[in-house]
C-alpha cells in the first residue's frame, strides 16, 4: 500500500506507511482532522475519512534483526538527530518563523514537538529561545502592571467621594502598596536563572521518582522550552498568569514524559511536586520577610 | 462531533492521569491559599475602566461552589462555575477510569469546520458570560 502524506495547519508533517498513521491516530500523534493524501486521491481528506487503516491488533511490530546493537535502538526512540526540533531550524528557516513554529508545537503539540528534541540537546539553544521571550514579556508584563497602577490611583484619587467611600479608599491604599521596583529587579534577576534552578529540581525529582532516563540536557530543553512558550500568558489581564500555570504545567508534564520515555504519572509527580515545593519556598520567603527577627535567630535555640 | 471509548496502550501518555494530577494540584494549592486568607488579586481592569473584566467574581464564584453554595457560585461568574463544575466532573471521571482501568473516552472532531463551531461556541459564550456581568456589575453587585 502506498504512503500516507500528512499535513496538519498547512504544515508538512511527513509520510507514512497505514500501520504508523494507524499507530500514530492510537497514539496521539496524529489526529483524525489532520490532512491526509495518498496516491490515487483527487484531494486532500481528514484523516477520520480513511476507514482502511489496519486496526492495533492487525500491526505487527518491525523484525528485530539479531545482533542489532542496544545503543541503535536508543537512537530511534530517544530522541531524533539534530535538526528536526522546529528552533534548531532556525538557521534555515529564519528566526521568526522557528519562534512561532516552536511556540505553537510546544501549546498545541507537544508529544509530537518533543519526541523530536535532539538526543543530546545543547543547553545554549532552547535557553536562546526562553531568555528574549521570557524577558521581554516580563519586562513587559511588569511596566504594564506599573502603568495600570499608577492611572488606577490618579483615576480613584480624581473621584470626587473617594474619602466617603471606603471600599474606593481601602483599594487605593493597597494600589499605593504595589512597589513595582522589586518586582522589576526580580524580573531582571529572575528570569535568566530560573530555568537553570527549576531543571535542577525537575530532575531531581525525575531521579526520585525513577523516571530520569535521559540526560539533564533533555530536561533543560523541555524547562526552557516550556517556560519560554508560556510567557506571553503574562500579558494576559487578569485570568493570563492562571492560564500560564495551568498550561505550563501541562506541557511540562508531557514533555518530561516524552523527552525521557517515562510514565505518565512520574513526570506529573515531578511537576506537582515542585510546585508544592515552590509553594512551600514561597510562603517561607514571605514568613521571614514579614518576621525578620526569625532569620537572625542564631543556630541551636 | 462523535464519542470513542477506547483502551491506553502500553508506554503510551495518560492524559487522564496528567490533567487529573495538575487539576488536583492547582486545587490543592488554590484552596490552601484561599484557606489562610491570602490576598487574592485586586482586578486593575475594573479598578481602571469601572467595567468587570471576564474573570472579575472568579475568586468568589470558586468559594462558594467550594462551599457548597452553586446557585451564588452561578450568579457570580457563570463562566468559571462552568469551568470549575466541568473541572469537578472531569476529575471524578478520571478517578474513576484510573482505579478501575476503564476504556478513556475521547472526544473526535471529524472535520475542521466542526472544531472551528466548538471554537466559535466558547468565543460566543464568552462574550455572553462578559454582557452578564457588566450588567450584574452596573446593578451593584
Amino acid at each position: 500500500m502506498s504512503r500516507i502524506h500528512l499535513n496538519r495547519d498547512r504544515q508538512n508533517l511527513g509520510q507514512f506507511t497505514p500501520e504508523e498513521v494507524a499507530e500514530g491516530l492510537r497514539s496521539g500523534r496524529f489526529l483524525p482532522t489532520d490532512l491526509a493524501w495518498r496516491e490515487g486521491m483527487e484531494t486532500w481528506q481528514p484523516l477520520s475519512t480513511f476507514t482502511d487503516l489496519p486496526e492495533p491488533g492487525e500491526i505487527e511490530p518491525p523484525t528485530l534483526a539479531p545482533g542489532t546493537p542496544l545503543n541503535e535502538l536508543e537512537k530511534v526512540t530517544a530522541g531524533s538527530p539534530e535538526g528536526d526540533f522546529p528552533w534548531d531550524k532556525r538557521g534555515e528557516i529564519g528566526v521568526f518563523t522557528a519562534l512561532w513554529e516552536t511556540l505553537s508545537a510546544v501549546l498545541g503539540h507537544p508529544i509530537t514537538v518533543f519526541a523530536k528534541l535532539p538526543h543530546s540537546p545543547s543547553l545554549r539553544s532552547p535557553y536562546l529561545f526562553y531568555l528574549p521571550l521570557a524577558l521581554v514579556t516580563g519586562v513587559v508584563a511588569t511596566g504594564l502592571a506599573a502603568a495600570f497602577v499608577h492611572f488606577a490611583v490618579q483615576a480613584l484619587s480624581s473621584m470626587p467621594d473617594t474619602s466617603s467611600d471606603p471600599e474606593v479608599a481601602r483599594l487605593i491604599v493597597a494600589l499605593r502598596g504595589m512597589d513595582m521596583t522589586p518586582r522589576f529587579i526580580a524580573t531582571l534577576i529572575g528570569i535568566p536563572v530560573a530555568p537553570f534552578i527549576a531543571a535542577a529540581i525537575y530532575h531531581a525529582l525525575l531521579m526520585a521518582f525513577g523516571g530520569a532516563r535521559e540526560s539533564f540536557q533533555k530536561t533543560f530543553a523541555v524547562t526552557c522550552y516550556v517556560l519560554g512558550a508560556v510567557s506571553p500568558f503574562q500579558l494576559v489581564p487578569c485570568c493570563g498568569p492562571f492560564v500560564q500555570l495551568v498550561w505550563g504545567m501541562v506541557s511540562l508534564s508531557v514533555g518530561l514524559a516524552v523527552a525521557h520515555r517515562t510514565d505518565t504519572w512520574r513526570a506529573v509527580l515531578a511537576v506537582v511536586a515542585a510546585l508544592l515545593i515552590g509553594c512551600c519556598g514561597f510562603m517561607a520567603l514571605s514568613f521571614l520577610i514579614a518576621n525578620p527577627s526569625h532569620a537572625a535567630l542564631p543556630v541551636g535555640q | 462531533v462523535k464519542f470513542r471509548a477506547r483502551r491506553l496502550a502500553a508506554g503510551e501518555l495518560d492524559p487522564e492521569l496528567l490533567w487529573f494530577g495538575v487539576l488536583a494540584a492547582v486545587a490543592v494549592t488554590g484552596g490552601a491559599w484561599l484557606l489562610l486568607g491570602l490576598p487574592t488579586p485586586v482586578c486593575l481592569f475594573h479598578a481602571f475602566t469601572g467595567l468587570p473584566c471576564l474573570t472579575c467574581g472568579g475568586t468568589r464564584c470558586v468559594k462558594n461552589f467550594l462551599a457548597g453554595h452553586f446557585g451564588a457560585a452561578l450568579a457570580w461568574n457563570p463562566l468559571v462555575f462552568l469551568g470549575a463544575a466541568v473541572a469537578a466532573l472531569f476529575m471524578l471521571y478520571a478517578v474513576i477510569v484510573l482505579v478501575f482501568r476503564l476504556p478513556r473516552v475521547r472526544v473526535v472532531f471529524e472535520s475542521a469546520r466542526e472544531a472551528n463551531f466548538a471554537r466559535v461556541a466558547v468565543a460566543i459564550a464568552a462574550a455572553a458570560n462578559w454582557i452578564y456581568l457588566i450588567f450584574r456589575f452596573s446593578r451593584g453587585a
